[in-house]
């Protein structure tokens, strides 16, 4: 037979090329970061000191547990590479930024940062941590959130007018606290983890959002002007919609301050958009590692009416990353459960896989 | 990195520190990854990274320290061989995605994820690809690291008939591909 077609031969060629590669120095520096975070003493990551069901105090662990991996990178004295700090200046907002994985790109008065990013803008005590790809424009009155995600945090702000920030349905004005805005092309939401927000529309109208809970919004036109009053755009956020979260749900309502009330939460709604979004918010989870609470994610979507075959998918998924963080107890549960629930369904072999591991028997 | 890890508790001299076992085996374990993974780099950076999460929780149990390498052979193609099952499911929740938003999966890899340019090498690469987990990673232990059956059954936890059962199977599964799968 011809040497080409040889699969060992060429197996042992590309081997030998493989065995030149060379971890890169970010991954050096990723992974010893992790390893020294785990062998400290003591709990490794605050999310295992949450309450298991409580969906954003999880969240809260995990950003936790990243904010003492970067603080972690500063004590060592392993500077990350930090967005191009002259790019950062040329917006002339002041903002300082370093972080893990990052590179920040000024264009007429915004930033745009992919990666860990960390900036404060200094004139409103604003911290601002980027996950992913994030367009940040400063605005007078505070910053406004284009377009990606982005964790905020607020130094607290007694008898001062509120620091704003936009999003494309209205303004959240805050006094001092800490949450996580998303913002995309059909809408967003924000996650309040701790302190007091109120969200703005529009049309004037204001929602107070609880810690705990989530408040999303949709977008029908144009995005805000950044600095305009509230008052002056005409179109309220008709979609928009309180969710309160994990165990908050139930007796965390939030309650609006002024009417309209909200919408029905989210959670009532069950549709190929809510999927699709309740999807891509996994899928970002997954990608960050935080594995946890893209599990915490999919357990608080179960309740709603999914058709089989998304409800399969969800489940298929919660039981992988149950695997995935080494959980073999819940995730043996997880696929006994599953392939009761779904005897005929389409990863019935996947499971039958899993299943027969030794530690599921 | 500053922080010891006490292997040996009760041996100072012989208490190596993470940083030290890191520096003497992240290639290698990376380069076992690589080859596992079909030189995709994320993947092997993730097992990597996992294969000294491990260490970190298991080195107190660790008899010899100074003698790893078998050590970190082991669990890096384990964890390999379990991340490869995961793996199947995560294609399967990938393509459902795909097709509920509509579109098609890319089969591709990533042009940036991957160490070993398209062609025959690439070829060979996805061949194996195409395994079931197992079979791959006891395909590769017996044909690139030359090790005897017994010896791949005592590193996956399984017996010296099934390796054989599972190297038959690969070599059945390739030939039909056309592939020959000769040692030359």
């Amino acid at each position: 037979m011809d040497d080409t077609r040889n699969l060992v031969r060429l197996l042992r060629a590309a081997d030998q090329r493989m065995s030149r590669a060379t971890l890169s120095r970010e991954s050096h520096d990723r992974i010893r970061t992790e390893l020294t975070a785990a062998g400290r003493p003591g709990p490794r990551r605050l999310s295992t000191m949450v309450p298991a069901p409580a969906g954003v105090a999880a969240l809260c662990g995990a950003l936790c547990g990243a904010a003492a991996l970067w603080l972690v990178l500063q004590l060592i004295g392993r500077p990350s590479e930090a967005p191009e700090s002259t790019a950062v200046r040329a917006t002339g907002f002041a903002w300082q930024g370093d972080g893990q994985r990052c590179s920040a790109a000024a264009r007429a008065g915004s930033l745009t940062l992919d990666g860990q990013c960390h900036i404060q803008a200094e004139q409103h005590g604003i911290s601002i941590a980027s996950r992913g790809q994030a367009e940040i424009v400063r605005v007078e009155d505070g910053v406004r959130l284009a377009r990606g995600t982005a964790e905020f945090e607020v130094a607290h702000r007694p008898r001062r007018d509120p620091v704003r920030v936009w999003v494309s349905a209205g303004a959240i004005e805050v006094t001092g606290t800490r949450f996580i805005v998303e913002q995309s092309r059909e809408g967003g939401h924000v996650d309040l983890l701790e302190g007091s927000i109120r969200f703005r529309a529009k049309d004037g109208t204001v929602t107070q959002v609880r810690p705990g809970t989530r408040f999303n919004w949709a977008d029908r036109g144009s995005a805000p002007s950044p600095g305009a009053p509230p008052a002056a755009v005409p179109s309220p956020p008709t979609a928009a919609a309180v969710d309160t979260r994990a165990a908050d749900r139930d007796h965390a309502a939030p309650s609006p301050t002024t009417e309209p009330p909200p919408t029905p939460p989210a959670r009532a709604r069950s549709s190929g958009t809510s999927a699709a979004r309740l999807i891509e918010r996994v899928e970002v989870l997954r990608a960050q590692r935080r594995y946890q609470e893209a599990i915490d994610l999919l357990r608080q979507s179960r309740g709603q009416s999914w058709d089989p075959h998304t409800a399969e998918v969800l489940s298929v998924e919660e039981g992988d990353l149950l695997d995935r963080v080494g959980d073999s107890a819940r995730a043996c549960a997880h696929w006994r459960t599953h392939a009761k629930q779904f005897p005929a369904g389409s990863y019935r072999e996947a499971v039958r896989t899993a299943l027969s591991r030794p530690n599921c028997r | 990195m500053t922080r010891q890890l006490a292997l040996v508790s009760d041996e100072a001299e012989t208490t190596p520190d993470v940083e030290a076992l890191y520096a003497r085996y992240a290639q290698r374990v990376y380069r076992w990854a690589l080859r596992f993974g079909g030189g995709n780099i994320a993947w092997a950076e993730d097992i990597t990274q996992d294969v000294f999460m491990s260490l970190v929780k298991r080195a107190p149990a660790l008899d010899d320290p100074q003698q790893l390498g078998g050590w970190f052979y082991r669990v890096t193609a384990n964890r390999c061989l379990n991340e490869l099952r995961r793996q199947r499911l995560s294609r399967a929740f990938a393509a459902a995605l795909h097709s509920m938003r509509g579109a098609e999966p890319d089969p591709r890899p990533a042009p940036d994820v991957a160490i070993i340019e398209r062609g025959e090498l690439d070829a060979a690469l996805q061949a194996i690809a195409r395994l079931p987990p197992a079979e791959r990673v006891a395909f590769c232990m017996r044909h690139l690291d030359d090790l005897p059956q017994q010896e791949i059954g005592k590193i996956l936890g399984y017996s010296k008939g099934h390796v054989s059962r599972l190297l038959k199977r690969a070599g059945s599964r390739l030939r039909k591909t056309g592939w020959s799968v000769d040692d030359g």
